[in-house]
């Protein structure tokens, strides 16, 4: 979620669409408006001494792009089967040319502005990497309940930040 | 008054700015030469540009650049009123107005903070001297604008602005333009409006009115009144459709004499008072009449005297329309859209149905657009170097003023093209190398007359395309570099050692000051020896995937060749596979591929300490494995390099299957090399670099990455990085050289060119290249026959064919039509050896089987390209088939009691026989020893008549060798040859200096024989010392005679002395 677009929503009071995806069966968001495309392609040129959460190198259309592992990030287990992932790219303005590998895409959920909830402080006892996994830890934008299942809202600007 | 323009219109008046700046400094120089005849043409082009800064930066509210580039477009002015000559002092007083509108262009926003009154002072005061009291009067004379019912508009004008306009352009209007409404409308910047009047008219002045808005909010919104007293030839009912304004926006504009009292005057000196006006700044000509309302606030630029854009101008306009400025990264997008597109074309080639001839022709059309259009898109990177080359007169022009010489610069290929990323980069280096020629090459005038020269010197920068890349050629003939001042200052700074200094030719000294930390200069300057130099020129051009070359000639001048790519986007690699991913090792770094194959995968790659080793032609190269490398994201410590060490060398030992072959690239960094180890060699590519991630950019080990033909991704290594991280220990070679011993692994692994030709059918002989002049193609029916000999007419000259089946028992040459003649080097009567065929040229080792084969005239056998060779000994072969060519050596020495003994110290194993083969010819007794070392054994243990001994050799040189022998009691006086590949004349007086009493260019038999035999001459033998005493005069004279025979050569007390010392 950029600032420009949380500013823009906050004042209209609307709804917001979030790209939904999954990983490690847990239901994940990214404000829609950061997407730039969602792509299959999934043969990654490994960059050996990158920081581990990096997959690698992609191309698509001419342009390289950096592709972390989203399971990597959330402190999840590295896919065992890489074959059905997908990758999320992002737009330039959240970071240049990058994106993030995922389980699968889910659908575009839109949801009330004031039914998000900022991400909850979790007692201190509470690793990073559990943090992460509940409601993005500091990654996350808000956690957000839909009708059968929670969506944890992420912060694709902090992800490029969050490596190595 | 700073108003917010937005920064894109800053922008394009920074670029604009730049590009007249530009054009100024170019034509003030010139102007400077043809002060007695100014160009007028030039004289208007520099005003014009002086005026649109002007113009623009007094819109924009750049008061320091709008005042100061009104000062000096005052006092061009002048000059093009023919009013004053363009004398240097002027000139430089507008250069260094030039300098100050660069600065202040450099921040354009602070530029109203800088401080200009000094270089704004300056000038005023040039044209303090320069108004001459015509000009005053005119300029006093100072009009009203009135409308047409006599209502002033609120423009003044003196009659000296009106006096410059064109006559025929002097019909005068106030124009009115909304720039807000011209900017919703049409999208029209006031740069392109100005741009617009001027070719049309003149802009005598302008005013901006910002009374009525905040300027801060954006322009679009806002009306914005822009009043321009304009003069044009149009007349009234013309005027409408060039300025692209409504009626009643013009006002035809009536002068009206003002008496001289109306004005308000600054209360300054009355000398002074004219330049001022003349000189009033923007911001205060508002205290005028304030009749009108657009005249209550300030006004912005101040009067524009005249410019006669529209005639003349017209060429300047079409200049403008046919180019576009465009973003780079708009470019670099395109750059990469045409990359994908020649991906998409090779799948679509690849998923071709061949046997469609529709879409196999709409196949290749897409193909050939693609390239074309890919190549186009190159070449919207591309500038002319001009852009940089033009900097260079300005700088010469200064630096030959400051260092009171008289300099000048003649550049060419100013239109040759270089990609805009290196055309940048040049700019440094070349300036540097500019100064340089100034500082150091060019000589004061004085000296230069002295020594013959004109006083002013010149510096010739040449750019030409060559083989796909661009030269660069810099050239001055100056005084040139000195040899002796680069050796003692690389001695002094402990850059090289005595002894390498000492095996080093000219040209080698002269490339030592590309070495860091060195420079020549006795003192630094504020010029060029800031503590850098060559260095930083060679590691710029080298980063820029170029190469430099230097030569000099002292007292002549020196030459710098740079040689570049075209482009940095596109770069030559090799693509290596380790593992299953690829990687591209840049050419730059490449120096050769190495491939061992079966026993030699285990055995020759060696372990030093904890570093792999592979023994490269004599040289220890370091070694380290890429997947070991990108393995480890750790750096190499200590204990990892064992590790790997470790564990290869057990696999190894262990007789494991290590794969049936190894292949390593040998990859350099400046003049260190190292051996990368790779699974395979994939081949060359042209790849198009990207840089990496910002994420990754901390990775050492990647300079890049590239997306392959496959539309994968592959990185780009670097190599500088992998040997960093790796920790290879470059200091290999000396450490574990130094346990070498030396003679063994010379004479293994020394090698010889040697071409390789047939006569008959069976043989295969081989002549040592060097040995060889040249080879001629002749037609048999060309040759003639004198009796039993045979002649061909080659260079004018009758030259003897020499069969060798006529010498050796070997078969003849085959009849065919037409033959070769191999002419070789360093024999004093022209003759050729007849060859049915040449086959090839190969490396072969230097060790020949004297054993297998023996008939005089050939050196020994080996086998080459798996057939029995035949070495020849050329020299030999003459003297068989012409015994009396050599009859008058023989003759004039007589044969001595016994045999003379020589010792011949040399290294390398195909000299040493050669030189023992005509030596044992001419029947002396010859020891041949491998080094210095030797040789001081061998002549400790017996007596010898003569040394002979070459300079470079390993363990001890020649020089050294004979700083020994004459400082040893015992053989002081032996006589002693220097025998050698160095020709200069200062390798001479080294090798004289030390006590050599001859010096001999290898391979040259006839003259080392007559001086062998001349030096002998004198004292038949040793066992019969001082018995050559009596006729040492007589011997001396002799020798004075061979000696003439040699190059130039230094004479001096000291070789007499020497020569005397022969004869003792």
């Amino acid at each position: 979620m950029s600032a420009t677009a949380t500013n823009e929503y906050a004042t209209m009071n609307a709804k917001r669409q979030f790209c939904t995806f999954w990983v490690a069966e847990r239901l994940y968001g990214v404000d829609i408006l950061d997407v730039k495309e969602i792509n299959s392609e999934c043969e990654f040129t490994p960059v050996f001494h990158a920081p581990t959460e990096v997959n690698g190198y992609v191309n698509i259309r001419g342009q390289i792009h950096l592709i972390i592992d989203l399971r990597l990030l959330l402190g999840f287990e590295s896919n065992e089967s890489p074959g059905a992932s997908c990758i999320v790219l992002f737009k330039s303005e959240v970071g240049e040319s990058f994106g993030v590998s995922v389980d699968r895409v889910g659908d575009v959920v839109e949801v009330e502005e004031e039914s998000i909830e900022s991400r909850s402080k979790e007692g201190p006892g509470q690793s990073k990497e559990a943090e992460r996994q509940a409601s993005g830890g500091d990654l996350g934008a808000g956690v957000c309940k839909l009708d059968d299942q929670l969506l944890v809202i992420l912060d694709a600007a902090r992800f490029l930040d969050a490596i190595a | 008054m700073s108003m917010d323009f937005g920064q894109d219109l800053i922008d394009e008046f920074v670029v604009e700015a730049r590009e007249h700046l530009c054009v100024l400094e170019d034509e003030l120089l010139t102007l400077e030469k043809e002060a007695d005849h100014p160009d007028s043409d030039r004289v208007d082009r520099l005003f014009r540009a002086i005026h649109s800064i002007k113009g623009a930066a007094g819109f924009l509210g750049f008061q320091n650049v709008s005042s100061l580039s009104h000062v000096m477009e005052t006092l061009l002015q002048l000059i093009r009123e023919g009013e004053v000559r363009p004398e240097s002092h002027y000139v430089d007083g507008l250069l260094e107005g030039t300098d100050l509108l660069g600065v202040l262009l450099d921040d354009v926003s602070k530029s109203n903070d800088i401080d200009i009154s000094a270089t704004h002072e300056r000038i005023v005061d040039l044209l303090a001297k320069a108004t001459s009291p015509e000009a005053d009067a005119q300029m006093a004379d100072i009009s009203r604008c009135v409308d047409a019912s006599g209502a002033p508009v609120g423009f003044n004008v003196d009659q000296f602005t009106l006096n410059s306009c064109p006559v025929d352009q002097r019909t005068l209007y106030v124009l009115k333009y909304d720039l807000g409404e011209l900017q919703r409308g049409e999208g029209l910047t006031p740069a392109t409006l100005v741009r617009r009047l001027l070719a049309n008219g003149q802009i005598l002045d302008a005013k901006l009115d910002i009374s009525a808005s905040s300027l801060t909010s954006d322009l679009s919104s806002q009306s914005l009144w822009y009043d321009v007293l304009y003069s044009t030839r149009f007349q009234e009912d013309e005027i409408a459709e060039p300025t692209g304004l409504a009626r009643e926006r013009i006002t035809p504009v009536i002068l009206e004499s003002l008496s001289e009292e109306n004005l308000v005057v600054d209360d300054a000196v009355p000398g002074e008072t004219t330049v001022d006006e003349l000189l009033e700044d923007p911001g205060e000509t508002s205290a005028d009449e304030s009749e009108s309302p657009q005249e209550a606030t300030a006004s912005a630029p101040s009067t524009s005297r005249s410019d006669d854009q529209p005639t003349t101008g017209q060429s300047k306009k079409s200049e403008h329309s046919d180019t576009v400025r465009i973003h780079v990264g708009i470019l670099d997008q395109l750059m990469t859209l045409a990359g994908e597109l020649v991906l998409v074309r090779n799948q679509q080639m690849l998923s071709l149905d061949r046997t469609d001839p529709v879409s196999r022709g709409i196949s290749q059309r897409l193909d050939i657009v693609t390239s074309e259009l890919q190549e186009t898109i190159m070449r919207t990177r591309m500038q002319p170097i001009g852009n940089v080359f033009g900097k260079l007169p300005r700088i010469v022009r200064d630096l030959s003023k400051k260092l009171k010489k008289k300099i000048e610069i003649a550049t060419s290929g100013d239109e040759v093209e270089l990609d805009k990323t290196i055309l940048e980069s040049l700019a440094d280096p070349l300036t540097h190398m500019i100064r340089n020629c100034c500082d150091h090459g060019i000589e004061s005038p004085d000296v230069r007359k002295k020594a013959g020269k004109p006083e002013v010197g010149t510096i010739t920068v040449r750019a030409y395309h060559e083989g796909g890349q661009i030269n660069i050629e810099v050239r001055d003939d100056g005084g040139g570099l000195n040899a002796e001042a680069i050796r003692r200052k690389a001695l002094q700074n402990g850059l090289k050692s005595e002894a390498e200094l000492d095996g080093m030719r000219e040209k080698d000294l002269h490339r030592l000051i590309m070495l860091p930390g060195f420079s020549t200069a006795k003192e630094t300057t504020d010029v060029s020896g800031r503590g850098v130099g060559m260095d930083v020129v060679r590691t710029a051009i080298e980063q820029l995937g170029g190469s430099l070359d230097l030569e000099s000639t002292q007292g002549k001048g020196t030459a710098i060749n740079m040689r570049l790519p075209l482009t940095l986007a596109i770069i030559p690699c090799l693509v290596v596979g380790v593992g299953e991913h690829r990687y591209a090792i840049p050419q730059v770094n490449l120096e050769e591929l190495v491939c061992l194959y079966d026993d030699d995968v285990r055995t020759k790659i060696e372990c030093a300490g904890n570093q792999q080793v592979y023994r490269l032609r004599d040289h220890l190269l370091p070694m380290t494995r890429l997947n070991e490398v990108l393995d480890r994201p750790e750096p190499f410590t200590h204990q990892t390099r064992g590790e790997i060490t470790e564990t290869y060398r057990r696999l190894a030992e262990e007789q494991e299957d290590v794969g049936k072959s190894l292949t390593f690239a040998v990859v350099k960094i400046g003049s260190q090399r190292f051996g990368l180890i790779v699974d395979r060699v994939i081949g060359t590519e042209e790849i198009v670099v990207k840089p990496m991630h910002p994420a990754l950019k901390s990775l050492p080990t990647y300079s890049g990455a590239t997306v392959m033909g496959d539309g994968k991704v592959a990185l780009i290594l670097d190599i500088e990085g992998i040997a960093r991280h790796a920790g290879i220990q470059f200091n290999v070679e000396q450490e574990v050289g130094a346990e070498q011993d030396f003679s063994d692994t010379y004479s293994g692994n020394e090698t010889q060119a040697v071409l390789l030709f047939n006569n008959g059918q069976a043989e295969q002989f081989a002549v040592s290249l060097p040995l060889i002049r040249r080879i001629e193609r002749i037609p048999a029916d060309k040759i003639e026959r004198v009796g039993e000999k045979e002649y061909v007419t080659i260079d004018g000259a009758s030259t003897l064919i020499l069969r060798l089946d006529s010498v050796l028992n070997v078969s003849p040459c085959e009849q065919q039509d037409e033959v070769f003649l191999l002419l070789p080097k360093h024999v004093e009567r022209p003759f050729g050896i007849l060859m049915s065929n040449v086959a090839d040229i190969a490396e072969t080792s230097a060790d020949l089987d004297m054993t297998a084969y023996h008939e005089d005239g050939v050196l020994g056998t080996a086998i080459v390209r798996d057939r029995m060779t035949l070495f020849l000994d050329i020299f030999r072969l003459i003297e068989r088939a012409e015994p009396n060519w050599f009859a008058s050596r023989r003759s004039s020495s007589p044969a001595p009691e016994r045999k003379c003994r020589i010792l011949v110290a040399e290294d390398v194993p195909f000299f040493q026989q050669l030189i023992k083969g005509y030596l044992e010819a001419d029947d002396y007794e010859v020891t041949v020893v491998d080094n210095g070392q030797q040789a001081l054994d061998a002549l400790a243990g017996r007596r010898f008549d003569l040394l002979i001994s070459d300079i470079e050799m390993p363990v001890m040189g020649g020089l050294e060798l004979i700083r020994r022998v004459r400082a040893n009691m015992q053989y002081k006086d032996l006589p002693a040859i220097a025998l050698t590949a160095l020709a200069s004349p200062e390798d001479r007086a080294k090798a004289i200096e030390l006590g050599f009493n001859e010096y001999q260019v290898k391979i040259n038999r006839e003259t080392l024989l007559t001086i062998v035999s001349t030096v002998l001459g004198g004292k038949p033998s040793a066992s019969a010392d001082g018995a050559g005493q009596a006729d040492g005069q007589a011997v001396l004279a002799q020798l004075s005679d061979m000696l003439g025979m040699l190059a130039a050569r230094e004479t001096g007390s000291e070789t007499e002395a020497n020569k005397q010392e022969v004869l003792q």
